[in-house]
């Protein structure tokens, strides 16, 4: 501050400390004249002054005023929304700090947060134009501006550059003083909708997992079925689990005496836990048959309170699988047994049938003992048939399959079975077009057929109707997944149906046994259905019956489809008279009484023989004798070396020489799977001694 | 002049809501419930709002309340705490 206007400006204040001086004695004589009531003094002019007091006040309050401002300003900006407050037109006319931020972060439109802005239309734009979404919310927020309405909130979702967020909004009436507006808030929802969609999503899963379930599950508690999934449902028989869940009590779902164990575990269960939490269980379906059911049970806690969950597994194809695989596997425990005794009874049946013959031979003048002789070797011949149905069964026989026209045979058999069966049953054959071949053999199968024809015919003792349908059947893996003994593939399916008794459901899982027969004792063998299991079991097929007592019996045979292609068929019959030979022939075969047999019979044919017990003494006689043409020795011999080493050994000393082989029993190196080597010649024991006379010539006449 | 058809007429001139006009208004509010045997018709003057109604009028302070009673006019200057003098004034012209 300079001297100089320290002069000027104190005259000037002098002056107007007087001028003050007389303000306040004028306002002082004022009060006087109208008292303490005054609020402001008017002017002509228009001048308003304003008594001290009235001032005082107005300071006052603007200051409670701007207090209140903060206040508010400071209570919505820290509300966890974004909030716009309208005028009635719909105008922003103030926001709070997280919208400002809001609006910068999605760049609507600079800092002072569209304060000014129409609300309404700003909303429409952000949102994409209009949609049912913005239409409905522009009428609420119009609604609660025009007083018709108190309250109005919508959840909506929208997409910012960078991510999808959920708003929940709220539009309430506001007045201040004589004006409108409306408050609108926006709450951030997005973590508690993703919270619910993650939720719903986990939900969803576990219905589906629950619905879709092959388990079936039931929650219980006191025996009232709370929860039951469709499986358990499907399980029982009941289309919807909803007739389960409006049952009081699981009663009606098992045996009653199940139903009695269920209730004691679950009293066991309450007390000490010591119910068995994987055990079996007889369901009852809704037609009141029953079910096993494999259940694993445990408590859950189910709206709070302890609850029996079991989950059910349905057994009954599993125990028809193990029944089958039982059965199965009984059914080639007797093969076994009955395959080693038929190759025995081979053996003897052979040197009574060979026996017989010679005697019946030598006995031509004498004709009482020859039909002696005859009965005996006929009688053998039986029993010979009868072992090799067993050997059949335990297909162990030597089969000679050929790709053959399966229709062809069943038709050329069609006479054949009519003169079998009685004229009260018709046959009726039946084959579709196209259809594959098959490698079978031959007479095996047309022994197979008369067989299940001749069970039909006692089935049918008053007529009926036989049917032999042939088709071609493609068995998919579906099918095969639950059956044991069955592969998937193309196969020749012959199905033999009549229109019988049927057999009992008890009864049907036995009939393939060899000696089971539900004839009259004498009136079958039991081995006619064993041979058929047998065969068809060794030619790579299988075999199911169907049957309903009183309807009639199926039973459906399938072989493998064979891609080969048909061979023309050259039926061997065996030469009834008997031709010999000058050749010498070597014998090689263990069992004493049968070699001195066979060696008997070829002498008889006019042979020179040479003849073994061993492997080794045989190819020592081979080595010795050059003019040996034939070895005719037995499949299986002692000493450590077979019948097959035993021929590759004489063939690499003598590659012209001629083999044939017999057995009783075929289950070994010279027979695969039961079927011949081809070139490979082999006499079944027990053989007639004209079969035998015939085969050596066939084989010795061979280039 | 009948009484009955007598309609006394209030014009009271204030200054928004500052202390004594606002006492006034409640004064003259309670006056006329107090007196319901006659019929009042009450017009407030916010000068802030309304400055050239108050020259007009030749009302220099507020509040002030001016009567119209028939053709008398009488002016009350105040926050019409002493509801007598109203009282008085009003009935002198009964």
């Amino acid at each position: 501050m300079d001297n100089e206007s320290q002069s000027d400006d104190s005259s000037q204040a002098d002056k107007i400390a007087r001028l003050i001086k007389t303000l306040h004695e004028t306002v002082e004589e004022l009060r006087q004249l109208a008292g303490d009531g005054l609020d402001t003094i008017l002017h002509p002019d228009g001048a308003l002054y304003m008594m001290p007091a009235a001032q005082a006040y107005l300071k006052q309050s603007e200051r409670i005023q701007r207090q209140f401002a903060d206040e508010r300003a400071a209570i919505l900006d820290s509300l966890p929304a974004h909030i716009v407050l309208l005028d009635e037109d719909g105008a922003i006319v103030a926001v709070n700090d997280r919208w400002r931020s809001h609006s910068v972060a999605n760049d609507y439109s600079g800092e002072n947060g569209l304060i000014g802005q129409n609300y309404i239309a700003h909303r429409s734009r952000m949102m994409g134009g209009p949609s049912e979404d913005t239409l409905e919310a522009e009428r609420g927020i119009r609604a609660v501006l025009g007083g018709s309405s108190d309250k109005f909130t919508m959840q909506y979702t929208c997409h910012t550059p960078t991510e999808q967020q959920w708003f929940s909004m709220a539009v309430t009436p506001v007045k201040a003083g004589v004006r409108r507006g409306a408050v609108v808030m926006h709450f951030d929802v997005t973590e508690r909708v993703l919270a619910d969609e993650r939720a719903n999503l986990y939900r969803s899963r576990l219905e589906r997992l629950v619905d879709q379930s092959i388990v079936g599950i039931m929650v219980e508690r006191d025996g009232k079925p709370l929860m039951v999934n469709p499986m358990f449902a499907k399980m029982l028989g009941y289309e919807t689990p909803d007739v389960i869940l409006s049952l009081a009590d699981t009663l009606q779902l098992f045996d009653p005496a199940e139903h009695e164990r269920l209730s004691v575990y679950a009293a066991e269960r309450r007390s000490n836990g010591s119910a068995p939490d994987l055990y079996r269980v007889i369901g009852k379906t809704s037609t009141g048959l029953p079910i096993t059911l494999e259940a694993r049970t445990f408590v859950i806690k189910w709206d709070e309170e302890d609850a029996i969950c079991s989950m059910f597994t349905d057994l009954t194809k599993q125990i028809e699988n193990e029944d089958r695989a039982r059965q199965s596997e009984r059914l080639q425990a007797i093969g076994q047994l009955t395959g080693g005794v038929a190759h025995d009874f081979n053996n003897l049946l052979t040197v009574v049938l060979g026996n017989a013959e010679v005697l019946s031979e030598e006995l031509s003048d004498q004709p009482r003992l020859q039909s002696l002789a005859d009965t005996t070797a006929s009688a053998a011949v039986r029993g010979a048939e009868l072992t090799n149905q067993l050997l059949a069964f335990s297909r162990k026989q030597p089969l000679n399959p050929k790709v053959m026209d399966v229709k062809k045979l069943i038709q050329e058999m069609d006479s054949l079975l009519r003169r079998t069966l009685p004229a009260t049953i018709s046959i009726e054959i039946i084959h579709s077009a196209g259809l594959w071949h098959a490698e079978i053999d031959s007479g095996q199968l047309e022994s197979a057929l008369l067989n299940l024809a001749l069970n039909s015919r006692d089935a049918m003792p008053d007529g009926g109707v036989l049917t032999i349908a042939i088709s071609n059947a493609v068995l998919d893996d579906a099918y095969v997944g639950h059956e044991l003994d069955v592969e998937a593939g193309q196969y020749v399916q012959i199905v033999v149906t009549d229109t019988g008794a049927g057999i009992a459901p008890e009864t049907v899982g036995r009939i393939f046994e060899p000696f089971f027969s539900t004839k009259e004792v004498g009136k079958g063998t039991g081995l006619g259905l064993s041979m058929v299991y047998g065969f068809v079991k060794q030619s790579g097929g299988h075999i199911r019956v169907y049957s309903e007592v009183g309807e009639g019996t199926s039973f459906k045979l399938y072989f493998p489809r064979s891609q080969a292609p048909l061979k023309d068929e050259h039926t061997f019959r065996i030469e009834q008279n008997i031709a010999g030979g000058r050749e010498t022939i070597l014998v090689v075969e263990d069992n004493d009484l049968v070699r001195e047999h066979v060696v008997a019979q070829l002498k008889s044919f006019g042979y020179r023989i040479f003849q073994a017990s061993a492997g080794a003494e045989a190819l020592e006689i081979l080595q010795k004798a050059p003019e040996i043409d034939l070895l005719f020795s037995d499949v299986v011999i002692p000493g450590g070396m077979s019948g097959r080493v035993l021929a590759d050994a004489a063939l690499r000393l003598r590659p012209e020489i001629k083999v044939l082989f017999t057995s009783g029993y075929t289950e070994n190196s010279i027979v695969h799977n039961g079927i011949l080597n081809p070139g490979v010649e082999l006499l079944s024991k027990p053989y007639r001694r004209a079969e035998l006379a015939s085969k050596l010539r066939k084989v010795l006449d061979q280039d | 002049m009948m009484m009955i058809e007598r309609t006394i007429m209030f014009r009271l001139f204030v200054s928004g809501y500052l202390p004594n006009s606002a006492q006034a208004i409640t004064n003259l509010k309670n006056f006329c419930e107090a007196h319901p045997s006659e019929q009042y018709n009450v017009d407030v003057v916010d000068i802030f709002e309304n400055p050239d109604a108050a020259l007009e009028a030749n009302v220099f302070m507020t509040p002030q309340l001016v009567v119209l009673s028939g053709s008398r006019k009488h002016v009350l200057i105040g926050d019409l705490s002493d509801t007598s003098r109203l009282a008085q004034l009003l009935s002198f012209e009964t």
